[in-house]
């Protein structure tokens, strides 16, 4: 609300200046000359601006923005704009943004629209560096004080795996600092008393669970109190932990644990075993019963066994396991935006209004023209992002998975309640790796999701995600991510073909 | 550049208003650094789980001690050469709890921080001041340190800790005695402030008496005011966390000229 009125305030002022300087260069004659990167920019421009604005995309129709590389042509378009577009954010190759501020004409508006766009209401979210660290942060917990059952400052809990049951292997280790590995639980030879460990009360430990093959697994862990040596141990309490390991967890438990922080917490008090969560945006936990959840081990848990004979309790080196690590930190980039915002209607309305107030600073006559334009395609945006919500929404939510050629869709999924499976590689100018395309291979097969999705302007490196796809038999379904081709031709047409695209691949 | 705009505010600032609170030296137990509101001014402070309830503390109130019992060697993998030559002697604060040794983490898990902060809090390293070697490191997966920070990196070194986020690492620490980390923890909230405050964290190492790590003043500024003794970072008011910032810059940058 400030900006904005910020920004009328800077209309005025240069209402005033254009005034006295007679006809500014550009003028209406020929209409405002603006230069954006991509197409999906343009499209977006060109309803606010209509018929006052002419408007290029350096990115020709159908291109890459991570990867194309300006050419002469594109520092002329440039030097003659008015008013330029970026999105920014490391959408675009490095060169494009340079060709831009080396030869713009000084004093030339140059909006941002995905970092200024925020104080407009879009809503971003980090950029994701290490998608096998975006998962669940398990651990285990003592809680409570146990005065009642004669436990003391130096008593020990004891906590025992019982039972494993499921179609692999459970291994539950610690990597200590410097690097060594100590093995808590390992269900690989079966289960006897030195799959336990001693805890001090009031423990909280983060340790690594390996999983090696998919499916649901159920542990049981026992709890016992020593109070000291030669006193029998009192038994506390037993519960049976359930995991979801590379397949849907929907519909397995009433609660699914897929993020954030839990920890299988013994409590001394009540003598239970159940899971404690952090609560997102508040320093409360809550409390879920072991029968009531399911732990999500998804398959960009995915890691391979190092050729180190220190873990070969994990099975052959080179074969993988899922695995959610003993440390979280570094799935994301510090700083760092995902820059395909308008993935995101609501965030395209800010787009647009940001865009709206930066043309009518560099041609406050015609801002009566772009406020009436402008509110008329924020109307369509809002109908659009109804259809758009309303359409996922009638998948069914355990099939809503995406699996793309890129990383480009973190906000669709973020804003409509579809869940980033996974990708070939994060961003499209990178080369996936032969751990990449087992990676992706085994997450198609464990999900059994019934399509993928590529994106048109992609084809020619969607080798990978084709040949996965057949491997499977699954379908090969089209999403626009950062360009159009020759049957999507605005930004409204493309949204609406994702959205009707993603329930008709995967109902 | 800023310097002499924010030197003339701090004529303008008022004197410190902590009160002598009560000084510890944590052994065993958890810990985290983190940002909290304190007086509606954001701090970073540490949270001590060690007694019954939690107690946020102010920094110079407190110790960490690290004792003989920490100590072990570097091993003989390249991995870990930025802890020193191998098999020379580190105390080690692991990631995972050990018995009998303090257990420190960060954190930005505070209810009021976690309502206020635009996705993640930027921590800075701004120097370490100490008879060795430093540095904080993850182990992740399979054993791969993951450096945060390291005393042998030029500084200012950063990291981001996302809102709502609680780490553990490993501390490490390459000879027995005093040690003063110059840290400051900044953000952006969701209403477009910028918040920073810069504190030390003081960590004795050794079998020796932690206690005279209070001794050492956090800086020393070149005329002390009415400041309390051992309180020098204390003096920020509302909106003078920038300033204090800045005043410690110069004050260390002088201070490594002299050198
Ligand atoms: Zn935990
Ligand atoms: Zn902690």
């Amino acid at each position: 609300m400030q900006v904005r009125a910020f920004s009328r305030a800077i209309g005025a002022v240069l209402v005033v200046l254009l005034a006295g300087c007679g006809a500014a260069d550009g003028g209406a004659s020929d209409g405002v000359a603006v230069v954006t990167t991509t197409e999906i920019l343009a499209d977006l421009v060109r309803n606010v601006g209509g018929e006052r604005v002419r408007v290029d995309s350096l990115v020709p129709p159908g291109g890459d923005p991570h990867s194309y590389e300006p050419v002469p042509a594109d520092a002329k378009k440039v030097a003659k704009a008015d008013v330029t577009f970026t999105n920014h954010l490391l959408l675009e190759e490095q060169r494009l943004i340079k060709a831009i501020d080396a030869n713009i004409r000084p004093g030339t508006p140059n909006a941002s629209l995905a970092e200024a766009s925020e104080t407009y209401g879009a809503h971003v979210i980090p950029l994701v560096e290490n998608i096998g660290l975006d998962v669940l942060w398990l651990g285990l917990r003592v809680r409570g004080d146990g005065k009642e059952k004669g436990a003391t400052r130096t008593s020990d809990i004891r906590l025992t795996a019982t039972a494993v049951e499921g179609p692999g292997a459970l291994v539950a280790y610690l990597t200590e600092t410097l690097g060594k590995p100590v093995v808590y639980f390992n269900s690989q030879d079966g289960l006897s008393d030195t799959d336990a460990t001693t805890l001090p009360p009031a423990a909280h430990t983060h340790i690594n669970w390996a999983f090696t093959k998919p499916g649901v697994y159920k542990l049981t862990l026992a709890a016992s109190l020593i109070r000291g040596e030669g006193v029998a141990p009192t038994p506390l309490g037993t519960s049976t932990f359930t995991f979801a390991v590379g397949v849907n967890p929907a519909g397995v438990a009433k609660t699914v644990l897929a993020d954030g922080h839990t920890d299988l917490t013994i409590d001394l008090d009540s003598g239970e075993l159940y899971t404690l969560n952090d609560i997102p945006g508040g320093g409360k936990q809550n409390v879920v019963a072991a029968a009531d959840a399911v732990i999500e081990v998804p398959n960009k848990a995915i890691v391979t066994v190092p050729d180190d004979p220190r873990f070969s309790f994990l099975g052959q080196a080179g074969g993988t396991v899922h695995q959610l690590p003993q440390a979280v930190l570094g799935k994301h980039v510090h700083g760092e935006i995902d820059p395909h915002l308008w993935q995101n209607v609501r965030n395209a309305r800010a787009y647009v209004e940001l865009i709206r107030d930066t043309i009518r600073g560099a041609d406050p006559s015609g801002a009566e023209i772009y406020d009436r334009n402008a509110r008329a395609y924020l109307d369509r945006l809002d109908e659009l992002d109804a259809h758009v919500r309303e359409t996922v929404a009638r998948i069914p939510r355990e099939r809503r998975q995406l699996i793309t050629t890129h990383d480009g869709f973190g906000y669709f999924a973020a804003a409509y309640e579809m869940t980033v499976a996974g990708f070939v590689v994060p961003n499209p100018a990178q080369e996936p790796s032969v751990e990449d395309v087992r990676k992706l291979s085994e997450t198609v097969r464990n999900l059994k999701v019934p399509a993928v999705f590529m994106e048109p302007n992609l084809a020619q490196r969607a080798s990978v995600l084709n040949q996965v796809a057949k491997d499977q038999s699954v379908d090969v379904c089209v999403l626009y991510g950062d360009s159009f081709d020759d049957r999507v031709q605005s930004y409204v047409d493309m949204m609406r073909h994702n959205a009707d695209e993603v329930h008709r691949c995967l109902v | 550049m800023l310097v002499p705009v924010l030197a003339l505010l701090l004529i303008t600032q008022p004197a410190a208003v902590a009160q002598a609170a009560e000084r510890v030296v944590i052994e065993h137990g958890h810990v985290d650094l983190g940002p909290r509101f304190v007086d509606g001014r954001w701090t970073v402070q540490l949270r001590d789980d060690t007694g019954g309830a939690p107690q946020w503390r102010d920094l110079s109130d407190v110790v960490l001690h690290v004792p003989d019992a920490a100590r072990t060697t570097v091993p003989d993998d390249q991995a870990y050469a930025f802890l020193g030559d191998r098999g020379s002697a580190v105390w080690v604060l692991p990631q995972v709890e050990q018995n009998g040794v303090v257990w420190p983490g960060w954190n930005t898990q505070d209810p009021e921080v976690a309502k206020a902060v635009d996705r993640e809090v930027t921590w800075r390293l701004h120097g370490v001041r100490g008879p060795g070697r430093f540095a904080l490191f993850l182990t992740g997966n399979f054993g791969a340190p993951q450096q945060i920070f390291t005393s042998t990196t030029p500084a200012p070194q950063e990291t981001g800790v996302e809102v709502g986020t609680h780490v553990h690492g490993n501390w490490v620490f390459g000879a027995p005695g005093t040690y003063l980390l110059d840290i400051e923890m900044s953000t952006r909230t969701k209403d477009r402030r910028e918040l920073t405050d810069r504190q030390a964290l003081r960590i004795h190492v050794g079998n020796t008496d932690p206690r005279a790590a209070f001794d050492v003043p956090a800086a020393q500024p070149e005329q002390p005011k009415a400041q309390p003794a051992g309180f020098p970072w204390q003096w920020a008011g509302l909106g003078g966390l920038v300033l204090v910032v800045t005043v410690v810059v110069v004050v260390l940058r002088r201070r490594r000229g002299e050198r």
